[in-house]
């Protein structure tokens, strides 16, 4: 794909996230589709703002659970360091509610990349997130109206994070020489 | 007695399950809340065999996935035998049509319960899960030679806090 295909598909999920008006479930899916893809595969980091809330709960495995938009900013960009080609792969999402009581929406998903860049572990291993098999991802939002504006409100997200993690420790490859 | 009320209330759930025709929504809430319930919280692990393709492939975490309905049944009786006095609560249940007649449901659960059995970590901790532990599922449902059946399953679950839960360290 060349520079000008890339960002001619980039703007036709930007023109619809930017003007959808989530009048229906079906809507709902489609937007966060597209916007997640926005955020993840065109790196547009920033549009975080769009619909994350600024006191979001983010209930995660093992209740380490996050608050604020903040830590959605610094988990993303994390990840996005170490996998520099990372692609965010959806496997399904569809949405339950309406306009007046909001949405609930749940989405299935894997990421696509290779370990080329520092990260928290340590040096890059060269490792791909998908090896073998897929480091699935699943969550659900809440999506309500706040100050007239969409926000997700809650969010409750379980990751693949021992695999993930894995990929990215050098240690566990110098064990695995040393077998 | 406890064995009668247990058993009386397995009756009334299986009574629900039983001949399922899922016509709408409010219908797969309901079997989604009491087939759960029956599995998990009754220990009728056996369930799993009426609703499940026997072909069915269950992706998990950390790159795991279940091939097969003999390993569907595998991973809900190690998980049983850990958490004896297991409990699952479902927080909440999206069902959305496929277009196809049949459903695609996504259900978020928590599981409570004590590690009092023996495990791959070793003895028994007694350990609490407490209320932290999150599990998360998406899957579909569609008729196949006339029984509705769960034949695609993608199901997450705390497994770090699960496996603290069960080793000393």
């Amino acid at each position: 794909m060349t520079i000008k295909e890339m960002l001619e598909e980039r703007d036709q999920l930007v023109e619809y996230v930017n003007t959808c008006e989530l009048k229906t479930p079906a809507e709902v899916a489609k937007l966060f589709k597209d916007y997640t893809r926005t955020i993840w595969d065109f790196k547009l980091v920033g549009r975080i703002n769009d619909f994350y809330c600024d006191d979001i709960i983010i209930n995660r495995e093992g209740g380490s659970d996050l608050v604020g938009a903040k830590q959605v900013f610094k988990d993303t960009l994390h990840l996005m360091a170490a996998f520099p080609d990372l692609k965010l792969k959806f496997i399904d999402i569809f949405a339950e509610g309406n306009e007046e009581e909001g949405y609930h929406f749940g989405q299935a998903i894997y990421f696509d990349g290779t370990n080329t860049g520092y990260s928290k572990y340590g040096p890059p291993t060269g490792k791909p997130l998908t090896d073998g098999d897929v480091c699935l991802g699943l969550c659900e939002c809440r999506v309500e109206k706040v100050n007239g504006r969409w926000k997700i409100v809650e969010e409750w997200v379980t990751r693949s994070s021992a695999a993930t993690e894995q990929t990215m420790r050098m240690d566990q490859l110098l064990e695995m020489g040393e077998e | 007695m406890l064995a009668d009320i247990n058993a009386d209330k397995i009756k009334e759930l299986s009574e629900t399950i039983k001949n399922i025709d899922l016509k709408d929504k409010s219908d797969v809430k309901a079997f989604v809340t009491n087939y759960t319930a029956l599995i998990y919280n009754h220990q009728m692990v056996g369930l799993i065999y009426d609703f499940y393709d026997e072909n069915i492939e269950i992706l998990k975490e950390n790159r795991i996935r279940l091939k097969g309905i003999e390993a569907v049944v595998q991973d809900k009786q190690v998980l049983l035998a850990a958490f004896p006095d297991l409990k699952v609560k479902i927080e909440n249940i999206i069902v959305s049509e496929d277009g196809n007649g049949g459903f695609k449901i996504f259900r978020r659960m928590r599981y409570e319960g004590t590690n009092s059995g023996y495990t791959k970590f070793g003895t028994p901790t007694e350990n609490s899960l407490g209320n932290a532990c999150l599990g998360l599922s998406m899957f579909y449902m569609d008729k196949k030679s006339g029984n509705w059946k769960i034949t695609h399953e993608m199901d997450m679950r705390s497994t770090e806090w699960m496996e603290k839960t069960m080793s000393n360290e």
